[in-house]
């Protein structure tokens, strides 16, 4: 089926991404830090680790990772507990957790401005600041959400009212790696890819399955195109960090 | 619980010793005289009521809220302002997330009382009808980088944020003149808060026995 093309209310085609910027150690205290924007979504990150000792759940031979989620307003209900699970659940999946056994790496996120495909800003976000605070990681990842329209045609990076409209939306987190493509690896979500693969996949709404795997390819797509922008971005602020010392 | 202590900083001997002595001859660990402030950026958001005050390494964030509730039983035609502090564990490695501490709670307190003893916000232009609703402003200051003076920051914050922000203008209408209509952005222009005057912090501390002050 030939995708059509949406009109979207600020102009943009159904494959364009809102502007993204990304700025490294914005913060003073912590270890590690990212502040990271697509369009009016802004989110900022803060990575605090490793510190000594593990939670009584976790397991002590790996490190642990810690995430908590501040949102802009109001108390901490639901919504926030299952962000944070979610956040969790991606980096203990990019990070190696072999290195420091028996330690707590925390991950602080705040919301700044949401208009939008916010968990996958803070995914970015949070991946910015854990190699801003010099935490092994096996790979970046690199989230991007997809939403399905009515008339089932794909748009990436919906805002708000975007959302509201759509029938349901995927928020798809990818490994950034530079070797690419080969056919997908599985499929299930928290899932260990090799070369290529999919981290994590949360879906909202009811869509088929023909339509699932076209957001997936949409997604992989402007995946790449992210990881580059993030590439650049941390190869340009790097001469700074050798000069910096802990 | 041990943990979370040990991994705060704990100043030296050294470090204390030289404080004061750089102190006795009127000179700050930052280079600053002793009534110096250091540089202080405001940043505001797109929309309005957020502020973002960077003073120094301090870095707080202000939000604005409003909402349309019932007044309180003794002062049925005044609006109410509330202050929620938020210290984020991004700020310091010692602050606990969830329950804020004591200094969280005073902090609260003294930029609520600054503002609300002072007068500062016209509360009586915050009600809608006498004894039923009013509007009910929050004020959420997020600290999200503790580098000290936290108190004069996070006011500053909260000023800029009350300054900017806009409530929805809302008319009684409809049939019998007693439907609340809330209009719209697009609708109607939103209206600024009556702010009198801006009540301003400045912290001071007090070395030795009382005999220097910065």
């Amino acid at each position: 089926m030939a995708p059509m093309e949406v009109d979207r209310a600020d102009g943009r085609t159904s494959n364009q991404l809102r502007p993204l910027s990304c700025t490294r150690n914005v913060l003073h205290r912590a270890h590690g830090s990212a502040r990271w924007s697509q369009g009016d979504t802004i989110v900022l990150a803060a990575v605090f680790g490793p510190k000594a000792g593990t939670k009584k759940e976790e397991n002590p031979e790996k490190a642990s990772i810690e995430v908590i989620w501040k949102p802009k307003t109001g108390l901490i209900g639901k919504v926030e507990k299952e962000y944070e699970m979610i956040l969790k659940r991606t980096l203990q999946s990019v990070c190696l957790l072999t290195i420091h056994p028996n330690t707590t790496t925390s991950v602080i996120v705040q919301v700044v401005g949401d208009d939008g495909a916010l968990l996958p800003c803070a995914i970015n976000a949070s991946c910015a600041a854990l190699a801003d605070a010099g935490i092994p990681l096996k790979y970046l990842a690199v989230a991007i959400c997809c939403g399905l329209t009515g008339s089932r045609s794909v748009i990436l990076d919906p805002t708000k009212i975007e959302e509201k409209k759509i029938l349901a939306f995927a928020y798809l987190v990818f490994p950034n790696s530079p070797i690419s493509v080969l056919p997908k690896g599985s499929l299930t979500e928290d899932s260990e890819p090799i070369e290529a693969g999919i981290i994590t996949s949360v879906t909202h709404g009811a869509m088929p399955v023909v339509d699932y795997f076209n957001c997936l390819d949409r997604g992989y797509a402007a995946c790449a195109k992210i990881s580059e922008f993030l590439r650049r971005s941390m190869e340009s602020q790097a001469p700074s960090d050798l000069t910096k010392t802990t | 619980m041990e943990q979370r202590l040990a991994n705060t900083w704990q100043m030296t001997v050294n470090e204390r010793k030289f404080i004061e002595m750089a102190l006795a001859a009127d000179l700050r660990v930052d280079d600053r005289g002793p009534f110096d402030y250091r540089p202080c950026t405001i940043t505001f958001g797109r929309v309005g009521g957020s502020s973002e005050v960077q003073l120094g390494e301090t870095r707080v964030m202000s939000y604005v809220t409003s909402q349309l509730v019932q007044p309180y039983r003794d002062r049925p035609n005044e609006g109410t302002l509330s202050i929620f502090t938020e210290f984020s564990p991004m700020a310091d490695p010692a602050f606990e997330a969830g329950r804020p501490g004591e200094f969280a709670i005073e902090l609260g307190r003294i930029v609520d009382r600054g503002l609300r003893e002072s007068g500062a916000v016209d509360m009586e232009s915050l009600c809608v009808v006498v004894g039923k609703l009013v509007w009910s402003i929050r004020v959420d200051l997020h600290i999200l980088d503790n580098g000290g003076n936290l108190i004069d920051a996070a006011n500053i914050a909260a000023l800029a944020s009350l300054l900017t922000f806009r409530r929805p203008e809302c008319t009684l209408g409809g049939d019998d003149n007693h439907e609340l209509i809330i209009h719209d952005i697009e609708d109607r222009e939103p209206l600024p808060l009556i702010i009198h005057h801006l009540p301003v912090a400045v912290t001071f501390a007090v070395f030795g026995e009382g005999n220097i002050m910065v």
